[in-house]
Formats: C-alpha cells, structure tokens, sequence
C-alpha cells in the first residue's frame, strides 16, 4: 500500500517540478553553452577538425602577447572611452532641452531616435560616402574652410574616434528616450519648493534636482552604454574591415573564429570580452550605487 | 497692512476653463486665513499666484504693501508647504531645511559643489546655516531627524520637516496647500492643534488652502470658502457658519450637512411649509423657497410643543453613533423633502427605535431663508416676533 509522502518532502518534489521549465530552458539557452564556451576556450578546436587537444591556460597566454589582440584591446577601451561619457552626457543634454518643448517635443523626439531604429550596417554605408575623402560632403566643407584633405576612415589616429562618433550618432537617441522617462518621473512639486526656496535658476534647479534626482537613470543609461560600446563590431566590419589598425575585440574574434576557423582561440577570446564588460558594469554599477538616491 | 496680502480681481484661465474670475482678498497681518472649497474651485490656483508659482491673467496682488506682480516666487518673502510636502528626497531632512537658506546666503558660485569651498566666507555662513536649521528643529522637535532622508521619516515627521525648511528663513507670510490631507485621521487632528500653536507663536501671516472645512472652521481667524472661482463668502468660522449669505455656503459649512426644507411664499410675505403657515414674515417683495436648519436646532419633541415653536413627524429612519451624541436621520411626512438629520444626545436616545414615528420641533430664530438665487434673505424680526403661532 503506497504510503503518503511526508509533506515536507512533498512541497520540495512540487517545488523542483515547478521550477524544472525555467531551470532546464535557462540551462539550454545560457548555462550550457557558456560551459561550452570555457570548455573550448581551453582546447585548440578548429571548425571542422578530428582530433581536439587540451592546452590548459595556452589560449589566454598567447591572447595577451597577440598584438593584433593587444590593438583590438586597446581600440575597444579607447572606443569605449569617447563613446559612454559622450553619448551619456549629449543624452542628457538633449533630452533637458528636448523635455521643455511642449508642442514640438514628439517631433524632436523621433528625429533623434531615428539612428537607433535603423540598421547600422545600412547607415554606415552613408557614413562612408559622408566621409569620403575626395566625394564626401564633410571634407567638401572642410576644404571649403582651408583644411586639407582628411582620411577619417583610413588614417590610424582618426579611425577610432571616428567610429566613436558614428556609434554615439546611434546610441544618443536612445539614452535621450530613457532621460526623457527618468524627467517625466521628477515631481514638479519639487520645482515649485525650489523656486520658492530659491532654487529656481537653471543651474540650481539643475544641480539640486534634476540631476541628484536623474541618478537612478543615469547609472542605468551609462551600464547600458557602456555593454552596447563594447560590443562594437558592425561599423568596423562595414567600414574599415579592420584595416589601418582599427580591429576591435569583437571583429578579432569573428577574425579567429569565422575567417581562420580557430574556435578554440576565438572561445578564450570571448571569455576575455565578456570578462571585460562584466568587470565594467560591476564597477561602475559599484562606483555610482553609493552616490544615487533612490526614491 | 504691514505683512498683510492683498488680492485684488484676480483672473484666471487655463485654456478655455476660467478657474478664477475677479476674486479679491485682503488678508491681515498676523492672520490665519483659510481658503476653503470643493475641489476644482480655484482655491489652489490663487495661492499658487501668491506665491508667484502661476501668473495672473489680469489683477494684482501686494503682499505687506509691496507689489509682487513681476517678482519671482523667492523674490516675495513667502514660504510655502505642500500638500505632499515637496521634500527634496535626496537630501536629509537637515539639508532641505538648510536649502532656502543656502540659496539666500551664498552666492551662485559658492554653491557650487566643490569649487563653491574655495570661498573664504563659505565656512563661516554654512556654520550659520546649521546654527539656524538647529534653532528651527529645536522649535519643532525634530532635531534627531535631522540626518535622515525624507523617505526614512513617517507622514507627521515630514510635514515637520517641510513646516521647518518654510519657517527657517522667517518669510513674512506662510503659504500652505492642503497640508494635512495626506496624514491619517488621527495625526490630521493633532496637527491641527500644533499648526494653531505655530501661528500663535509665530505671529505670521497664514494663507491656509483646504477643502475640509473642519480645517478651516477649527483654525481659522477667518474663512473665504470659494466656489466657481469666487469668493462667496468671506468671514470669521462664527459668521459663516450662523450667517451663511448663501445657501451653498450654508450647506458646504457643517457637518452633518444642513437641512433644506422647501418652502412657499404668500402675497402677503407669510411663509409656508408643506402648506402649513410658519410664524416668519418676509418684507414685502422678497420671495423664498428654500429653509435650512442646522442639526442641532432640531429637537425632539417630547409631549406639547413650547409655544411659538414649528413642529415636524416623520419615521425615524437611522440612528447613527457618534460617541457623545447621536444623529439622526427622520424621513418627513412632507411630499419634496425626503429626509433630515437632527442631533441627539446620548440620554436622549433611550427607548427610541428605528422605524418608529417621532415629531421634532424647532425655533423659527433658528431657520436661515434663501431666495431662488440661493442667496440668504432676512426675515422680518419685529413682526415675527410678535406674531404667536396656532
């Protein structure tokens, strides 16, 4: 005669039973091939091979002794360092400006969110004839001016910020939107206190409202930013092919993976990249935490 | 009118929606003056031109003799607390009181974070700062809450904290919106009491904007109760309530609400109830229909009515408790009126049941008249006086 099972026993087989979906698709989506990925990443697999070797740490050794690496490396903080406080701080300035327009605020708001609904990888095509150097309408104006002829895409000290531009051109609109979100959510009683209280010019509504009060948003926008600048990849893969130097840590690890075939390199490669992003989030995430008021 | 405010035909529209049509004001130095009304009836908007927050569409308004038309909000000496108390979330409950004062003292560079510390004089008026937002927690009991963030303090706690950032820099009048409607009942009460306590100790002006006339009537040294944009009346919480000049005066003040009676007029200026001849004479010329008696001007009417007195049956419907007194709801033998409230005291009650039929009397003194327009007409005095009622 089967006996009931005791019902502490019992709320724990419900309790696994029901929570079973969640753990097994979250293990076949994430957990499983990111095990994969630091399994290869210590292997010298190559798409397509027969026989697989281990090669412990070999991987990450030669990552940090690669020069092309050390330069996609080096892009990518160089990259990440124009486009987060650029595109975080133009963000909020346009959406400051933006949010006191009453009647043209949806007008204004579209246009600057255009970049982000388009395709990257169609746009960079008319950044390139943008910049041009013998065709484009920039170095047109500049030669206007009586500056030379400048090679944006092609001169090495110019690449990088050239693409941190095009990508904060992308990214602005989408960081006004959240601003914009973060504004709407300041009661306007507060302005009112400041104005009698004083604090009623720009500057003070500024510094002692707006901004203590936009923390919240602002450390989410500059994480957010921050993820989206290190995953730069389709500009370099559109425009510059990595040449003149300007390899960025995605473009070599499709390189490694997808041109020359090296997964297991490419596998060590990536779990530096997302080292890196996890790294920065926590940091900063860490850094600001301490200062933004949560209401 | 030295701290005095003077309103004068104040208007205002949003839009195509008139909120303040001609309202003119004086309030007297050193006065608690209320600003009661239903909502939507503009009572916030005019504060909120006192305070210089809106701009009037036509009108002016002096606060101690001074115009304050074109003067920014901390250009007029005026202190304001919010309904939901505004209190700058990021900051302690030390800070917020310390910013009205922080903004007068020190220069727009000195405020500046860090750079603002190279002044020389920064220190010195900061300690100054602090000595005075110290004084003002003292005066309210707050001075341990200084270091806490508003949303570490409890509904009363912050209602201090936002009287304090209002009282620190001494303004000439204290404008206040609606502030105890977020508290609970009982807080509601004691606040009530310390808001008096304040003005009496503090001598300021008070602008107090409410839509509970318990508020009003209970702290006021006078009441404007608006409607429609206008002041219907103006007056001490006595003179409103005995005197009410018209009949939505009369039935926004008290609680429970007013009885109204309709009521017929004859050629001859008698006035009748459910056609039976009251003892009030109206002067020739001057028509009413509608009667209202207060709750507590009708009694029960144990055995033979006093003379000169008017007498009403009906079918007690409801006693409802109130601790001390009852009241009660009578439903009328009377074909328009469904149903008045009257007051009981508690000794009174003993052997009454609902649904049984009761008579209750009341002094013609007692009634207030309105004419069709709602508004109040005085009976004859020495007529009714003389005349005895059969």
């Amino acid at each position: 005669m089967p006996t009931a099972l005791p019902s502490a026993r019992r709320e724990l087989f419900s309790g696994l039973l029901f929570s079973a979906p969640a753990f097994i698709l979250l293990s076949l989506i994430h957990i499983v091939p990111l095990l994969t990925l630091i399994a290869l990443s210590f292997t010298d697999y190559e798409l397509g091979a027969l026989d697989v070797r281990w090669l412990g740490l070999d991987n990450f050794a030669r990552a940090f002794s690669d020069p092309v690496f050390q330069r996609a490396l080096r892009n990518t903080l160089l990259y990440v360092a124009i486009v987060i406080p650029g595109s975080v701080l133009l963000g909020l300035l346009i959406a400051l400006l933006v949010h006191a327009r009453k009647r043209t605020r949806s007008i204004y708001e579209v246009i600057y969110f255009l970049p982000v609904t388009s395709t990257l990888v169609a746009m960079a095509t008319v950044w390139q004839f943008l910049l041009h150097p013998r065709l484009g309408p920039v170095n047109g104006f500049l030669k206007s001016l009586g500056f030379p002829e400048i090679a944006f895409l092609s001169e090495p000290s110019l690449v990088i910020p050239t693409l941190a531009v095009i990508g904060l051109w992308q990214m602005v609109g989408f960081n006004m939107i959240l601003f914009l979100a973060g504004l709407s959510t300041i009661p306007r009683d507060l302005y009112d206190a400041a104005e009698v209280d004083g604090a009623g010019g720009a500057v003070d509504r500024f510094l002692r409202i707006t901004w203590p009060m936009l923390g919240p948003t602002t450390m989410f926008v500059t994480v957010t930013t921050c993820i989206t600048a290190f995953k730069v990849f389709d500009t370099v893969a559109v425009l510059t092919h990595g040449r003149g130097g300007s390899e960025v840590l995605l473009y070599a690890i499709y390189l490694e993976g997808f041109h020359y075939f090296k997964m297991g390199y490419a596998a060590a490669l990536t779990l530096v990249f997302l080292a890196f992003i996890l790294v920065f989030s926590i940091l900063q995430a860490r850094r600001m935490d301490r200062k933004v008021h949560y209401a | 009118m030295a701290g005095g405010i003077s309103i004068a035909n104040i208007e205002k529209a949003f839009g195509a929606t008139r909120v303040l049509s001609g309202v003119s004001l004086d309030v007297r130095e050193g006065e608690f003056l209320s600003l009661v009304g239903p909502s939507g009836c503009g009572k916030s908007t005019l504060l909120r031109i006192i305070a210089g927050l809106e701009r009037q569409d036509a009108g002016n308004i002096a606060i101690a003799g001074k115009p304050m038309d074109h003067l920014l909000p901390r250009e007029r000496n005026v202190a304001m607390v919010f309904q939901n108390y505004a209190l700058y979330p990021h900051m302690t409950a030390g800070e917020n009181i310390a910013t009205p004062l922080v903004m007068s003292r020190l220069s727009l560079f000195e405020r500046l974070p860090l750079l603002g510390h190279l002044s020389p004089r920064r220190n010195a008026i900061a300690a100054g700062v602090a000595k005075d937002v110290r004084r003002v927690a003292q005066q309210l009991h707050i001075e341990a809450l200084l270091d806490r963030r508003p949303g570490q303090l409890s509904g009363g706690q912050r209602q201090r904290v936002a009287l304090a950032r209002a009282m620190v820099r001494e303004p000439a009048a204290f404008l206040m919106d609606e502030p105890l409607s977020n508290l609970d009942a009982k807080l509601r009460v004691h606040m009530r009491d310390e808001l008096s306590e304040l003005h009496r100790r503090l001598g300021a002006t008070f602008v107090y904007v409410t839509h509970d006339q318990v508020e009003a009537m209970t702290m006021s040294n006078r009441v404007a109760l608006m409607d429609g944009g206008e002041v219907l009346q103006l007056g001490t919480p006595t003179e409103l309530y005995a005197r009410p000049r018209s009949l939505k005066v009369a039935e926004f003040i008290g609680s429970p609400t007013i009885n109204t009676l309709p009521v017929t007029c004859d050629a001859g200026g008698g006035v009748h109830l459910a056609g039976m001849r009251l003892p009030i004479d109206m002067p020739l010329g001057l028509r009413v229909t509608k009667l209202a008696l207060r709750p507590e001007a009708i009694k029960l009417s144990a055995g033979r009515s006093a003379p000169g007195q008017i007498r009403l049956s009906g079918r007690l419907r409801r006693i409802e408790h109130h601790g001390a007194e009852r009241i009660g709801h009578l439903t009328l033998e009377i074909p328009e009126a469904s149903s008045i409230q009257f007051r009981l005291q508690a000794e009174e009650v003993g052997g009454l049941e609902e649904g049984q039929a009761v008579d209750v009397r009341f002094h013609p003194k007692d009634v207030h008249l309105f004419d069709a327009a709602g508004m109040r007409v005085e009976a004859e005095p020495h007529r009714q006086a003389h005349r005895e009622y059969a």
